[in-house]
């Protein structure tokens, strides 16, 4: 049985409270571009608001929104670039000198463009994963529930994915990683 | 390190990747975004296009390139529908080919491959019809002997 439909209300305030996780969702979808993660946001909301895409209850609002996302990431990414092309972009990016102590800062900064470019590499399956795991706090059925795979095949990309990550930090950052 | 402190390990730093990712002036700003969606969903699909809205935008493209799919595919259709009818419809048509059984076969334009050895001199003489003093058609009376007149005796 379906639940009660949300008001535009209620609906608002869930997006509201998942805002800076969706947009973190979304980033990893697009390869950490800002810009295409926030259209890719934009016409999710728009979604939501419209009704098109209508959330039935079945699972948690977070879970059914991020799938949304997910799915209008793939929509919205048919021209986007290879992930090799993001991870060397990513590779390439100037690390942004912000906060109150410059050298943490900058230090923060260059682990998680390593760890933003570790992911590119991994199959999109197994980023996504990890992503929804690890950085969104998400059990791996709830990351199975967003990717629309089974619990056993997320389990696979899930211990796949870190083995392979830890992997790449560990050529990235030879010094000591998440290894 | 044990599995779960290579698991803590990477969890710290996707925290590190949460923090970057959420730093202030990088996550877009809510209220403008549902304002934009709202105003995306009242307006009229065309307008929505004009004001520039991603999302309407993004689903003109994609109708557009249905449409151009669809279109493509209906040519397809028609032209291997035209080629078809060319390859295959090549014969006169059923009523052109009766009405030429008919015409070959019409009493006036028939004729028996033996009915010349029919035709023999005096063939026209069994087509008419005798009438008294007429001249019976392909014979000239003057060229006929003339008759004596018979004796009165021989009359009697």
């Amino acid at each position: 049985m379906d639940a009660p439909e949300l008001t535009r209300d209620e609906l608002e305030a869930q997006l509201s409270r998942l805002h800076e996780a969706s947009f973190g969702w979304a980033l990893s979808c697009c390869g950490w571009n800002d810009a295409d993660a926030e259209d890719v946001l934009q016409t999710t909301y728009l979604k939501v608001v419209s009704g098109r895409a209508r959330f039935g209850g079945r699972s948690a609002f977070r879970t059914w929104l991020f799938g949304v996302i997910r799915q209008t990431a793939r929509e919205h990414g048919r021209r986007a670039r290879s992930h090799r092309e993001r991870a060397e972009r990513l590779a390439r990016e100037p690390v942004p000198a912000q906060g109150p102590s410059p050298h943490e800062s900058v230090e923060r900064a260059e682990r998680a463009r390593a760890l933003r470019g570790a992911l590119e590499e991994l199959p999109e399956r197994q980023r996504d994963v990890l992503h929804l795991v690890f950085y969104q706090d998400l059990t791996i059925r709830e990351a199975a529930e967003v990717l629309e795979v089974s619990l056993g095949t997320a389990r696979v990309h899930y211990e796949r994915g870190k083995q392979k990550l830890r992997a790449l930090l560990a050529e990235r950052e030879p010094s000591g990683g998440a290894t | 390190m044990t599995r779960q402190h290579a698991d803590d390990a990477l969890r710290e730093r996707f925290r590190e990747l949460r923090g970057e990712a959420a730093r202030p002036g990088r996550v877009p700003d809510l209220e403008a975004m549902l304002a934009r969606a709202r105003s995306a969903e009242a307006e009229p699909p065309p307008l929505a296009v004009v004001d520039g809205a991603a999302a309407s935008a993004g689903r003109s493209r994609l109708s557009y390139r249905r449409l151009a799919r669809a279109g493509a595919w209906a040519s397809a259709a028609l032209a291997a529908t035209v080629a078809g009818l060319l390859l295959t419809d090549r014969r006169p048509s059923d009523e052109a080919e009766f009405e030429q059984l008919v015409a070959a076969y019409s009493a006036d334009a028939w004729r028996s491959p033996t009915s010349g050895l029919l035709e023999v001199p005096g063939m026209e003489l069994t087509r008419s019809i005798p009438s008294i003093g007429a001249p019976v058609r392909g014979l000239d009376p003057s060229t006929l002997p003339a008759r004596e007149p018979a004796a009165p005796e021989e009359n009697l």
